[in-house]
């Protein structure tokens, strides 16, 4: 019943603005024709003034119906005033081109990441810009997630994966999103890079927790990565090749076709190593038919038209692979035996072809309604699939004499999973309210997921199939969502929302509220407090202490288990010095229920003449909690930029089987310190540095070894057989060392013939520090007696030191 | 030019290579515990045993070399630190008492060694029935002390009457047999006869679990090479052997069968124990039914 009387109040409000008018417009880059976000725009001599959204949207209500100057600035880009007359009632329209500039003043950067600060109430939110993470050292090449990782909050697992661990949450927990759709595995060759191709973002917002209520269906974190839309004025392209890709952006404005206008962006790249190795292997591969198995390739296609002022229509595509290819030329076998005139010829063959990648498309509609209300209506399909495939064939035909025959073994074994989310979204804002931006929407999720794995045998008399796991299932989430964004005095903004989701296999109804306040202590100077709940409905299935991961198994939350949640509390301050610094400290406490973790064993066993599996679906009940405290200074202007992050950070989680424990990503203090130094004495020369300190992470000591009973069953004599193993103490009861990693890098602008290029170097591991993946052990042996002593062990290293270097080439 | 620096740099990048393993030392506090598993048989042609070992802790040699003389020879072996060989363990069904005693080897009627490093029952009286809950107690030197309870499944039965007299490879064929409330079953099959005697035969449902309630499973046979071994083989013995568990057995052989902890580098579990107290292991019991018929092509 509040709701309501808070609605109707909404409206009498409404009713008042009747002497006053509105402007609104887009605000672009001159250049290149790109939305600006987060663009400050006031009325000259007021107290009116707004920013402006992703998409460069601005809308300012309530406007005294006079004559006036508007002013828009940014970061890096002129200022621009602009006079206006605006009568009463009137929906005036104002779109600005800004120019960029060469003058990249403290201030003016300052100003624009104060006004990201000022505007938003959630805490726990980060924008990352391509400058950003360009100027992030990098592995091999700059990567969106590697960037991500180094924020305050954010735990890594291993080396080599780029996954994000975030206040507590598993990588299936957040919501990763290109454009809006949804991207289930966005990592390539099993989480060392990310998928996404960081020449073709704009930018990426990082939300650690308490999103507000558009975002829904995952617990944990929110990066929503943001395309270029490409240059709307003229061609434009950049070539990049590094140490093991090669890539390539071209953009440029669309053929202007009866009136309609606009822009596309196309990047791509591909790993270019196996090429490389075919060319060096030369004839000895060409005679073994060897190639080298492996590559991964991504691109990605952005196409935007402006119908008119108030209908933009977008097409956005992503399509990238992974793609393990083994095969060898077929084996030809001959013999013959003239004593007993026996012949015989075979060909054997064998092969391995894994495919894995993501595929998107998105049609996304905005409509201007009226300039207060903009509606953006987004229909996205995103499918993951891998697909590893094993084929064996020997085949032959023999004779002796008059007699001959023919022979035939294959068999095959499949084992797949198939994740095709289908979204409608529709998405109405609306600012006709003064001091409030009210959000609503409906957003429909159709997700089918096939998880299975196929066994196949064939000779020239039968044929044995059988497949062991099936798992197949089809869930629809429904959900509805509205939030308001309340100036409700100077100094005090709240957030307030609430989604409220239908899982199809289950019959509750869900009902999220989220719940955001900032309050400004003094200019520049806020407290943020965000609360909220979070659910979610579907899993990994991956054992939780894999070491190394290559592929995720997604399935749908069962119908006979309830959905997982989790209640995120959060408690910030952000402080801007006027020397241009920006502290933020957070805390906070999440509280997670109804997780599922996978009974880990050995999941496929062939014994005999049997394959059998262990079921995906078997699961234990999990609990958890995470808390922690988060201290981020951040240098945000100057000749020298970048953050220190602290990290002090608590995760357990609970089942039966072993109590409480700390699961395998948590590290108790993290000490991130990023820098880009622009170096006096050399043009453009840009020097980097990435610090990287953590508390080891757990694992499960041995403690000892025993005998551990086994069994062969058989139909004529069964036998009890021991088989050494190491007895372990309670799961991750123990720490690996201290991790620390030191990275460098030297970047340069060049020219050659008039072509800019720019040349990177990148150091990794500078210290060549062993930070253990995880220990080997190995039994003693006295050399003389041949006796087996204790055992010892040995850290199977991370990244040892290594570098590269790249080029970067505008065309 | 560019692409010559590139090259050449890579080249550079695969000289570096990782640091060298460097091995350590492990030690733990870890407390040595008994670990046992004993197997109380309902079927004649089963023996029940008992083997008794203890754990070690991470800097504790395994093994050690033994120079023994025995009758004048000479044998140099090593012997398992794991095995303790003096314990004391007894048997009791509420009735009688068994004392199993350690054998380094025990041969079975053919002198074909069929058990090592065990605790036998020297006499012929001991007759598990079902529904009987046997104990165990061990004790050994350093103090300590296990003790085990099971209870013996219901015996096995297959419904013969049912079964063909012979089974034709590549047909199919019911089998079932009497179904239990309470405990896991597991039927085996295996093929004796033709030219190579014990042959490796495909076939679905070779060996497969029955839990409580299930009554029948569909059989079915094939020659995994026919041309090989088909036209030299005329005429065989199917055996099928069905054994009941006790919940114990289960859990530890089946249900908790695979490892614990996994991992690329090895694997390990918390020493899990199953109807034994103040150790781990296992202390189990099992009955078996047995069938056989001649199967021809």
């Amino acid at each position: 019943m509040k709701i309501f009387n808070y609605i109707t109040l909404i409206f009498i409000f409404a009713l008042q603005a009747q002497d006053f008018g509105t402007i609104s417009g887009f605000v672009r880059d001159e250049a290149t024709g790109e939305p600006l976000s987060y663009a400050n725009v006031f009325i000259k001599d007021t107290n009116k003034g707004g920013i402006t959204n992703l998409d460069g949207y601005f809308v300012l209500t309530q406007i005294p119906a006079d004559s006036g100057e508007i002013v828009v600035s940014i970061i890096g880009f002129a200022m621009v005033t602009q006079k206006f007359d605006l009568k009463s009632d009137q929906n005036l329209r104002l779109d600005f081109r800004l120019q960029q500039t060469v003058l990249e003043g403290d201030v003016v950067d300052v100003f624009g990441e104060a006004q990201k600060m000022r505007a938003l109430v959630e805490p726990s939110r980060i924008s990352i810009d391509l400058r950003t993470l360009e100027s992030t050292p990098a592995f091999i090449e700059p990567d969106l997630f590697r960037t991500v990782q180094l924020l305050p909050g954010v735990q890594t697992i291993n080396d080599f994966s780029s996954a994000l661990y975030v206040r507590g949450s598993t990588p299936d927990q957040n919501l990763i999103m290109l454009d809006g759709i949804t991207v289930y595995n966005p990592y390539h060759l099993g989480g060392i890079f990310s998928t996404f191709n960081t020449d073709a973002i704009k930018e990426a917002d990082f939300h650690a927790g308490g999103f507000p209520a558009r975002y829904g269906g995952r617990m944990g974190a929110i990066l929503n990565v943001i395309n270029r839309e490409g240059n709307t004025e003229k061609f434009e392209g950049h070539a990049n090749i590094s140490l093991i890709s090669s890539k390539l952006l071209m953009e440029g404005p669309l053929p202007k076709f009866k009136g309609l206008k606009g822009s596309w962006m196309i990047a791509g790249r591909r790993t270019y190593f196996d090429t490389f190795f075919n060319a060096m292997c030369g004839e000895e591969c060409a005679e073994s038919g060897f190639k080298f198995p492996y590559f991964f390739y991504d691109y990605q296609l952005k196409v935007n038209i402006d119908v008119n002022q108030d209908h933009r229509l977008t097409y956005s595509r992503f399509y990238g692979d992974d793609v393990l290819d083994i095969s060898f030329r077929p084996t030809v076998y001959e013999d013959y035996d003239i004593l007993s005139d026996y012949y015989e010829k075979s060909t054997n063959t064998f092969g391995i072809n894994w495919p894995w990648g993501n595929h998107t498309n998105s049609l996304t509609w905005r409509w201007l309604i009226s300039p207060q209300l903009v509606a953006r209506t987004f229909f996205a399909t995103s499918r993951y699939r891998f697909h590893f495939d094993m084929d064996n064939k020997n085949e032959g035909t023999w004779s002796v004499g008059n007699e001959s025959g023919s022979y035939l073994d294959r068999w095959s074994f499949d084992f797949y999973d198939i994740v095709e989310d289908q979204t409608l979204e529709t998405e109405i804002s609306w600012h006709g309210i003064d001091n409030h931006q009210i959000m609503g929407g409906f957003q429909l999720k159709q997700v089918d997921y096939d998880l299975g794995m196929e066994f196949e045998y064939e000779n020239l008399d039968t044929t044995f199939y059988a497949k062991p796991l099936e798992m197949k299932q089809q869930t629809i989430e429904t959900s509805l969502f509205i939030q308001d964004k309340w100036d409700v005095a100077s100094n005090i903004a709240l957030q307030i929302g609430g989604r409220m989701m239908k899982y199809s296999l289950h019959d509750q109804i869900y009902f999220d509220p989220r719940f955001g306040l900032k309050y400004l202590l003094q200019k520049d100077l806020s407290l943020k407090l965000s609360v909220g709940r979070f659910h979610q409905f579907l899993t990994i299935a991956n054992p939780e202490d894999e070491t190394l991961r290559l592929i995720d198994y997604w399935l749908g939350i069962p119908g006979d288990r309830a959905a997982p949640w989790a209640d995120h509390t959060i408690l910030g301050i952000e402080y801007l010095s006027e020397n241009n610094w920006l502290f933020r400290t957070e805390t906070y406490y999440k509280h997670f229920e109804n997780l599922i973790t996978l009974n880990q064993g050995e999941q496929v066993t062939e014994g005999n003449d049997q394959v059998s599996t262990t079921p995906f679906n078997e699961f234990f009940d999990t609990k958890a909690f995470a808390y922690g405290l988060e201290l981020l200074f951040k240098k945000i202007a100057g000749r020298s930029r970048g953050w220190v992050g602290y990290t002090y950070a608590k995760t357990m989680k609970h089942i039966q089987k072993h109590g409480w424990y700390y699961p395998k990503y948590d590290r108790t203090h993290t000490l991130n310190i990023v820098g880009d130094v622009t170096l006096p004495f050399i043009k453009d020369l840009h020097f980097n540095y990435a610090v990287q300190v953590s508390s080891g992470q757990p694992f499960t000591p041995p403690i000892g070894r025993y005998n551990h009973w086994e069994v062969y069953h058989d139909a004529f004599k069964d036998e009890w057989y021991q088989n050494e193993q190491l007895l372990v103490g309670r799961k991750n009861a123990d720490r690996l060392p201290m991790y620390f990693r030191l990275d460098l890098g030297l970047k340069q602008k060049k020219s050659l013939f008039g072509v800019p290029y720019e040349r990177y170097l990148q150091l990794i591991n500078v210290t060549n520090h062993v930070n253990p993946l995880s220990y080997q052990y190995r039994a003693k042996e006295n050399r003389l007696t041949g006796e087996t002593l204790g055992l010892e062990r040995a850290a199977v290293p991370m990244f040892p030191f290594f570098f590269t270097v790249g080029y970067r080439i505008e065309l | 030019m560019i692409y010559i620096y590139i090259i050449s740099i890579f080249f550079i990048s695969c000289t570096i290579l990782p640091p060298d393993l460097e091995w350590e030392d492990v030690t733990s506090d870890h407390e040595s515990t008994l670990n046992i598993i004993g197997l109380i048989s309902a079927d004649s042609l089963i023996t029940s045993f008992v083997r008794v070992q203890r754990t070690l802790d991470m800097e504790e040699a395994s093994d050690s070399l033994i120079r023994d003389t025995i009758g004048g020879n000479i044998y140099i072996y090593y012997t398992s630190q794991f095995i303790v060989r003096n314990a004391e363990v007894v048997v009791k069904n509420g009735v009688d008492e068994y004392i199993f005693e350690y054998k380094d080897f025990s041969f079975d009627v053919n002198q074909n060694e069929v058990f090592q490093e065990v605790y036998l029952y020297n006499g012929n009286d001991l007759n598990p029935q079902q529904g009987e809950i046997w104990t165990l107690h061990v004790t050994a030197p350093g103090g300590f002390e296990v003790t085990g309870q099971t209870t013996i499944p219901p015996t096995p039965e297959i419904f013969t009457e049912d079964l063909p007299d012979t089974f034709q490879i590549y047909r199919e064929m019911e089998v079932s047999w009497q179904p239990m409330n309470d405990n896991y079953q597991l039927i085996n099959s295996g093929h004796l006869g033709g030219e190579y005697g014990y042959e490796y035969i495909c076939g679905i449902n070779q060996e497969f679990i029955i839990s409580p309630e299930e009554s029948s499973g569909i059989y079915r046979r094939e020659w995994c090479d026919p041309e090989a071994y088909e036209s030299s083989w005329d005429e065989g013995l199917l055996f099928f052997s069905l054994m009941s568990m006790d919940n114990n057995y289960y859990d530890y052989f089946i249900r908790y069968g695979d490892a614990e902890f996994t991992s690329a580098f090895g694997s390990g579990s918390s020493g899990r124990s199953f109807g034994i107290d103040g150790g781990i292991g296992v202390f189990g019991s099992i009955a078996i039914d047995r069938h056989s018929m001649i199967m021809i092509p």
